[in-house]
């Protein structure tokens, strides 16, 4: 079955990359640009990911973390953090709150990225 | 005695020139009492400069630092045998219980015929300075975040176009070999922004150190090995000259005292000759020991103790130009003939590891000449092992704030 991952980042130029990345046939990327938006296409749509990028305008990454998570329909999707910042204080709030893999920017090459995508997944079908 | 009052009455003649002066100035005889205060010390000390006189300035300053132990400060001033300086990471607790980020530094005071009468102390408010350098870090560090966001996209960008199968196909062998020198540029980009949010989490002291007892032979002995290969690939030797029985403790940080080494001996492998060496030496020194190097008086003044590690990192190598010494330190800094050669680095590894250096109290110097090579210095305060000995209080004829280390190399033979 084809795998689906909401992307929650404001520059949709992840998600480009992330698209060329995967076979299309295995994964599915849905895109949300605004926090709200994402929420709600986590509730609704019920990806297998979440992938939640830190420095949105809008709110906070914990507090969207914490959104995500209060709501019943969503609270178990795992949730992968993209992170511009590396605040260890950022990341221990979000840790607490659950997060499946925590990644900052731009210190990991594209090819890890990419499986540790999968490996948030879960079993591969 | 009769000199001793004529000192003090020279100080008082000084009154007015010490009420100009916007530092808290106190004078105190041999004993620690107050003999003369300007009117600013009544803004560090809380009593007013009429009621200062007499009073103990031990109990009249109390200082407290964030990494390192401030009780030494005091005591070693009034030993009278040096000019001493508070560590950086200090500041002065007032009466109600406030803290206030201040400067402090200590001179002894000789008469005419070298007779230690007593000390100076010289305190001077950092908050302003203190707040204008967390400004400028964090400015610095929302910049880098800033541009992580862009350069992580374009090393992913990149990565998956080299990474693609089909890149044979879509492009001119020309244009591949263009996306792969573009990403090398992108990756080293993101080494100065990286290099950058260390520097800004290190000075404004985001960066939590776990100060313990750690022996650097053993870690030391961890960087050269894990090193080896790089070695080979650049036909150099490393050798390291340490007594073999015993450790060297002073208190650091492990994991950040090896980035120091790590940092040093990097470069001192990449920057060399082939079939050139890189020495790494580790030794206990005496404060005359110390004058001998590169040291001057005052990289000691915030050191305690008399006992100390000195370490040396030196290689066969290009060297630094004499014009470019002074900036080795700077953010940024490289050398010309090192650029010339084309060899890579951010210039930023030396800020770090002189800031890690002396957040773990300890002082970084060099030598180098051209086309011979160059040497860091570091020193530390030794720790452990029985308690510290205080020195002796130096007999005459003893060293001056200013003097030439001649004569401190005379006055301390007193050391153990």
């Amino acid at each position: 079955m084809k795998k689906r991952v909401l992307v929650i980042e404001e520059d949709p130029t992840l998600l480009k990359i992330l698209q060329s990345s995967f076979p299309q046939k295995q994964v599915e990327f849905l895109l949300a640009i605004d926090p709200d938006e994402g929420i709600g296409k986590a509730v609704e749509e019920k990806p297998d990911l979440v992938i939640l990028d830190v420095v949105t305008r809008d709110r906070s990454g914990p507090e969207i973390l914490r959104a995500i998570r209060s709501n019943p329909a969503a609270k178990d999707i795992p949730v992968l953090v993209f992170a511009a910042t590396d605040d260890a204080k950022v990341k221990e709030e979000m840790v607490k709150l659950g997060v499946a893999d925590y990644i900052i920017k731009g210190t990991v090459p594209l090819r890890e990225v990419v499986r540790r995508i999968m490996d948030a997944m879960g079993p591969h079908p | 005695m009769n000199k001793d009052k004529s000192f003090e009455e020279d100080i008082k003649r000084l009154g007015a020139v010490l009420a100009s002066i916007r530092d808290g100035v106190i004078v105190v005889n041999v004993g620690g009492r107050v003999i003369a205060a300007n009117p600013a010390s009544e803004f560090f000390t809380g009593v007013m400069s009429g009621e200062i006189l007499g009073k103990n300035i031990m109990e009249l300053l109390k200082f407290t630092c964030t990494k390192t132990d401030p009780s030494w400060f005091l005591p070693e001033a009034l030993a009278g045998w040096r000019a001493v300086a508070l560590p950086g990471d200090c500041s002065l607790l007032r009466e109600h219980g406030d803290s206030l980020p201040t400067a402090a530094t200590t001179t002894p005071l000789y008469t005419a015929d070298d007779k230690y009468v007593g000390i100076v102390v010289v305190l001077r408010d950092l908050t302003e300075e203190a707040a204008a350098k967390q400004r400028q870090f964090k400015f610095l560090s929302m910049v880098a975040h800033q541009l992580r966001q862009p350069f992580s996209l374009l090393r992913m960008g990149l990565e998956n176009i080299l990474d693609s199968k089909e890149k044979e196909e879509r492009f001119e062998s020309g244009q591949i070999e263009l996306l792969g020198d573009l990403y090398k540029v992108v990756l080293e980009s993101m080494d100065v922004i990286n290099d950058l949010l260390n520097l800004s989490r290190l000075e404004r002291g985001m960066v939590e150190l776990k100060m313990e007892e750690v022996d650097v032979r053993q870690v030391v002995k961890e960087v050269a090995e894990e090193f080896k290969g790089l070695t080979v690939g650049k036909n150099v030797e490393i050798h390291l000259l340490m007594s073999a029985a015993t450790p060297f403790l002073i208190r650091a940080d492990r994991a950040r005292l090896r980035d120091v080494f790590q940092n040093l001996i990097v470069n001192a492998i990449l920057y060399n000759k082939p079939r050139g060496e890189v020495n790494v030496g580790i030794a206990r020194a005496s404060q005359k020991e110390i004058a001998r190097t590169v040291f001057k008086p005052e990289d000691l003044a915030e050191i305690p103790g008399t006992r100390y590690v000195l370490i040396s990192v030196s290689d066969t190598g290009m060297g630094i130009p004499e014009n470019e010494q002074n900036q080795v330190f700077e953010s940024f800094f490289r050398g010309s003939n090192v650029i010339k050669k084309g060899l890579r680095g951010t210039g930023l590894g030396l800020s770090i590891v002189k800031s890690m250096v002396e957040k773990f109290g300890g002082r970084i110097a060099f030598e180098s000449k051209v086309d011979m090579g160059t040497t860091f210095y570091l020193i530390f305060s030794e720790s452990g092992g029985s308690p510290r000995s205080r020195p002796r209080l130096a007999i005459a004829p003893a060293k001056r704030a200013g003097e030439a280390s001649a004569s401190e190399a005379a006055a301390s033979s007193n050391q153990p």
